[in-house]
């Protein structure tokens, strides 16, 4: 039986399937850097703490590191990454960045990005998680761009109209090879 | 500079009292299974079922940290 209980970036299903199951084996939670690694910075009672509770085998094997992927399809695809760049900052406030929802990695990478960036002011806009669909408004023009894991986005990267493009720094399995 | 993010999952068993028992109960052989691993392979999941509890959470323990640091630096406040 599959529990799904959205909100807070995952940290409630989390919360609730961590701390309040009993441990005999019968629970499975699926955590993330999200749930278990920024709730505790993000929220005062973010449930299942780190030391408790997780069985762990070799994390560099059985974890699988990510990189996050910028997506702006609406941005002109010829143009350089740089012109997005200066039209946040000469629009401060007026350019969204989309994300998985508060408190998770996509929305913490953002905002670290418009700090970067200083001062683009990105506004975020919080999406329905990166389940299919859940990035619509980004692909349908409505934000100008995301930061997403490859697995919600790959299906688009192989448009053929060229227009969604990501940028990350490692190159993913999953990535198409175009 | 180049920066780079990079973001983890994993499943977490959930077993306080007995990890060993956990790991060989139903979950443990629900993600050994072919199947499972296929499906979750589609998600970019690898998985790997063991037994050394005591690596995981300082793993997440040493992410947490980083993750801290980056929340600080990115400017969300703590609700």
């Amino acid at each position: 039986m599959i529990d799904n209980r959205p909100g807070a970036g995952g940290t409630v299903g989390t919360k609730g399937g961590g701390e309040k199951a009993i441990p005999d084996g019968y629970t499975l939670v699926l955590g993330y850097t999200g749930t278990l690694a920024i709730g505790p910075s993000l929220y005062r009672n973010a449930g299942l703490r780190s030391a408790q509770g997780l069985c762990a085998d070799r994390p560099d094997r059985q974890t699988r590191r990510r990189t996050r992927w910028l997506v702006h399809p609406s941005f002109p695809a010829k143009k350089p990454f740089a012109e997005l760049i200066a039209y946040a900052k000469a629009n401060p406030g007026k350019v969204n960045f989309g994300s998985a929802g508060a408190g998770t990695v996509s929305h913490i990478t953002g905002e670290y990005f418009a700090r970067l960036r200083r001062p683009s002011q990105l506004v975020h806009y919080s999406l329905q998680g990166h389940r299919p669909g859940a990035d619509r408004p980004c692909w349908g023009g409505h934000i100008p761009m995301a930061f997403a894991p490859i697995p919600g986005v790959a299906s688009q990267l192989s448009r053929p109209d060229g227009c969604a493009r990501a940028r990350g720094d490692q190159h993913d399995p999953l990535q198409p090879a175009a | 500079m180049r920066r780079c993010i990079t973001a983890w999952r994993r499943p977490a068993r959930h077993t306080a009292a007995d990890h060993r028992q956990a790991q060989q109960g139903p979950c443990g052989d629900a993600l050994a299974s072919g199947e499972v691993k296929k499906q979750l392979g589609q998600d970019g999941t690898e998985i790997t079922p063991g037994q050394r509890r005591k690596i995981m959470p300082a793993f997440i323990d040493q992410d947490e940290k980083k993750w801290a640091q980056l929340v600080k630096a990115s400017g969300v406040e703590q609700e």
